[in-house]
């Protein structure tokens, strides 16, 4: 993830991302291996500090996923049930 | 018993007031006639003394003897006693009516004004009054108080009889205004008996419609007790939901926590703990919901007033809700216009208008579209979230700002029914409002008004109302 031109490659295959998308893979990428929570992500990425009763956050994560994960072998954005999300290589 | 004595002692004090003026005015009438009729008497006395002592300067004794006679004969007046004591002090005429014979004349004075005569057995006096001639013999004119007494007796009799008839009527009066009195206060508190008693609060106390101030008491009692009842109703309302809204997540709650108890199977006991947290997240939203909407109601909410550019609120809903939008094919755009700053608290107001997107792309259907726009109206900056749902009926209205109302009862979605809540008790705290106008398949329009300017007729960062 390169932040200045705000390119993202996996595998080296670039991906496009919308700046929603960009700024939550940058703060998944910044905590990578910790869980992030919902709240965390509504009040990172939208600046939101209640929660919106619609999942928003899923909505995101689901489209993220679509585009770094979806078109790939491993998966590296995992769901943690009841608590959050985070990004992980898988271990060997 | 209260109201009983309270009925008596309005009575007596009627009837008091109306004994007590009455017996004044007698009373001063009584004293104004007794005098007018002792001046009366003393005036007849004087000129009789006067006339008298001319006649003996003019002709002697002889002539005042015959002035009598006359005067006696004519009958003028009712007849007087006269009498002169020569300077041996024997009287040399004397002239009375025989039935005061009985009087003590002796001792009557010879000189100074007035003199009293009595005697015995008798109620009436007889007054004289004295006058020395020229030739050292005194004069005497005197008059019996005795037809002055009769008169006032008979005034005294009458005054008794009219007395006693007035005490009558007081009362009689007295009762009646009792009865009009304490009646509609009987009522009245017969009906809050009945209240106290079932807690039923739909009994009304009957409005007479005669506009007086036990009427008014009435019509007011009543319009307090319907305003009670809704009041009630709303909260029963909110409590039912509130229960039925509670006991679905935690009946689940405990079934996830019964599977984790059952398995030894460290991966569904893990899954069954992940579900308890999420059910207990949106339990704890749910209440959070609550508590804050109970805290705007109370007015006890702290806003930090700035100026607040409502587009840029109306593009952060935007950019929240557009993918969620997306993903349903709901269409979510701002109406383009000029950008109008409302006063009021950031936060709470980016809430609000989330809170709006967001019930209106759960009631549009795919392929519908959601539209905010902001504009200014007089003092107040007027933000619309317009959307092509399914719309609703006029008579639900009113209920969808009631906590946990939801729309169709058989919905099984969560998380439902707070938000419109917590839009109207926000926007109240701000001193403005938020309304609805719908059609039925159509789609609806919530609308927000807020102030422009803090000097409102309301500071809300107090918040008291």
């Amino acid at each position: 993830m390169d932040l200045l031109t705000r390119r993202v490659e996996r595998g080296g295959k670039t991906i496009d991302l919308r700046p929603r998308e960009f700024a939550l893979l940058e703060y998944l990428l910044r905590n990578a291996g910790r869980v992030v929570t919902k709240t965390m992500i509504l009040s990172h990425v939208w600046g939101y500090s209640f929660d919106p009763g619609t999942n928003v956050v899923d909505v995101l994560v689901s489209r993220l996923r679509d585009r770094i994960d979806r078109p790939f072998p491993v998966r590296l954005l995992h769901t943690v049930r009841g608590v959050g999300y985070t990004l992980k290589a898988p271990e060997q | 018993m209260i109201r009983q004595t309270f009925g008596l002692r309005l009575a007596l004090w009627y009837a008091g007031i109306f004994a007590g003026s009455s017996l004044v005015l007698v009373g001063l009438t009584y004293a104004l006639l007794a005098e007018s009729l002792r001046a009366r008497d003393h005036e007849i006395i004087r000129s009789t003394l006067r006339e008298y002592a001319a006649r003996y300067e003019a002709g002697g004794l002889p002539a005042l003897a015959r002035a009598v006679e006359l005067e006696e004969r004519a009958g003028r007046h009712e007849r007087l006693f006269v009498r002169v004591i020569g300077r041996g002090r024997d009287a040399l005429f004397l002239s009375m009516p025989e039935e005061w014979s009985d009087f003590d004349v002796g001792r009557l004075g010879e000189s100074g004004d007035w003199s009293r005569a009595s005697a015995a057995g008798r109620d009436s006096t007889l007054e004289v009054a004295p006058a020395r001639l020229f030739d050292g013999t005194i004069l005497q004119v005197g008059k019996s108080t005795e037809s002055r007494d009769a008169l006032l007796a008979s005034f005294r009799r009458i005054v008794m009889i009219v007395s006693a008839a007035m005490m009558l009527v007081a009362l009689a009066g007295g009762a009646l205004v009792m009865r009009s009195t304490v009646r509609p206060i009987r009522t009245l508190a017969g009906v809050v008996r009945g209240i106290i008693a079932t807690g039923r609060t739909n009994a009304r106390v009957p409005e007479a419609g005669t506009g007086d101030a036990l009427d008014e008491l009435s019509v007011l009692f009543n319009s307090m007790l319907a305003r009670i009842t809704s009041l009630i109703d709303a909260m029963r309302d909110s409590l039912d939901n509130v229960a039925h809204d509670l006991r679905t997540p935690m009946a689940r709650l405990r079934g996830m926590a019964e599977r984790g108890l059952a398995s030894s199977d460290p991966v569904v006991q893990r899954e069954a703990l992940a579900t308890c947290v999420e059910e207990c997240d949106r339990v704890l939203a749910m209440l959070n919901s609550l508590m804050d909407i109970a805290e705007a109601d109370h007015g006890t909410l702290r806003l930090a007033l700035t100026d607040v550019p409502l587009r840029s609120v109306m593009a952060d809903a935007v950019g929240l809700y557009e993918d969620a939008a997306d993903q349903k094919g709901v269409r979510l755009s701002i109406d383009e216009g000029p950008d109008v700053v409302a006063v009021g608290d950031r936060d709470r107001l980016r809430q609000v208008l989330a809170n709006l997107v967001d019930n209106a792309i759960k009631y549009t259907p795919s392929g519908g579209h959601v539209t905010l726009a902001a504009r200014k109206e007089g003092l107040q900056a007027v933000v619309t979230v317009a959307d092509s749902g399914i719309g609703i009926a006029a008579a639900d209205q009113p209920r969808i700002w009631q906590r946990l109302y939801r729309a169709d009862p058989s919905r099984t979605e969560r998380g439902l029914g707070l938000g419109l809540s917590l839009v109207r008790a926000y926007v109240r705290a701000h001193g403005g409002e938020a309304e609805v106008s719908s059609e039925p398949g159509r789609g609806s329009t919530f609308t927000v008004r807020l102030p422009l300017t803090v000097s409102g007729s309301r500071s809300p960062v107090s918040g008291s109302s």
